[in-house]
């Protein structure tokens, strides 16, 4: 792979970084200390540093120490596990915010990941392929959301719907999903628009059309019934 | 008054709302995540103001 330094994605992508993390305060905890040393020192994200560590026990007690809003893991730590790091620190700083890289790209790993509570699961390998799964998951995280890009939520997040639910008469067109997902989220019809680059009367229209499809009557029942068919995953 | 938002909770199966007040989206994310780390799967913004009125709410 050839990391293209000078396209006009990665500034756009440094310059959305630096946007995020100048509130931010953030722990980083990775086996591999020569990208652990990478990160600390790149500028966007310099300066938000407040720890970082090679071990799982390490990243904890950075992480109780310096109460961090942003944890950025590994799932492979020197010593220990990354995922059983998003646990622990989850049960001891629930405000602060999970971010895990994965080696392996399996589904018992990414389904360990999302039952670790992580608010975003990215792979490693997708990591400077343009894909742009970094940015997007600082980007979520911003919102308060949960970053699962596509690979992952189809190996882990995948859901079949309960076999009580009658078949949908009419499928959500793939717009109508994007908007669903954007109610899930809790986002309003004017932020889901600017969120989509389409109008708010276009937004309106797709939710009015997929309540109809699926026979909500509010925008609650909408993304319920939206989760229960397993049409709209707004933790990714 | 600050805006309503439904919490989309998992639990047992089963999904469940529960209505809360906060600020923004964000803040509802981050309350139904400290409240109920292992059941939210969801927020839907309730503020009349923020959504079409040809929206009706059956709980309102």
């Amino acid at each position: 792979m050839e990391l293209r330094l000078e396209s006009q994605a990665l500034l756009e992508a440094m310059h959305q970084a630096e946007q995020f993390f100048q509130n931010q305060r953030v722990v980083a905890c990775m086996g591999d200390r020569f990208a652990l040393s990478c990160l600390c020192l790149a500028e966007p994200i310099r300066r938000s540093m407040v720890g970082a560590a090679t071990t799982e026990d390490e990243g904890l007690e950075l992480v109780l120490r310096t109460q961090p809003s942003l944890l950025i893991c590994s799932s492979d730590l020197e010593s220990g596990y990354g995922i059983d790091l998003l646990k622990r620190v989850k049960a001891k700083l629930p405000t602060c915010q999970l971010l895990i890289l994965l080696v392996r790209e399996t589904k018992e790993v990414v389904q360990e990941a999302m039952e670790a509570f992580a608010d975003a699961v990215i792979f490693k390998s997708s990591l400077g392929t343009g894909k742009g799964d970094f940015i997007q998951a600082l980007a979520t995280l911003a919102e308060g959301g949960v970053y699962f890009p596509e690979e992952i939520r189809k190996l882990g997040a995948a859901q079949s719907p309960p076999p009580h639910l009658p078949p949908l008469v009419e499928e959500l067109s793939d717009r109508e999903r994007d908007v669903v997902a954007g109610v899930a989220r809790g986002l309003t019809n004017q932020a889901i628009a600017e969120s989509l680059a389409i109008s708010l009367e276009t937004v309106k229209t797709h939710v009015v059309n997929a309540k109809d499809k699926l026979g909500a009557a509010d925008r609650t029942q909408l993304a319920v019934m939206a989760l229960l068919y397993g049409l709209i995953d707004p933790l990714g | 008054m600050p805006p309503a938002y439904d919490l989309i909770l998992q639990r047992r199966g089963q999904l469940q709302t529960e209505t809360v007040q906060v600020s923004d989206a964000a803040a509802a994310w981050r309350l139904g995540r400290d409240r109920y780390p292992e059941c939210i799967r969801g927020v839907v913004c309730r503020d009349h103001s923020s959504v079409d009125a040809t929206e009706p709410d059956s709980r309102s």
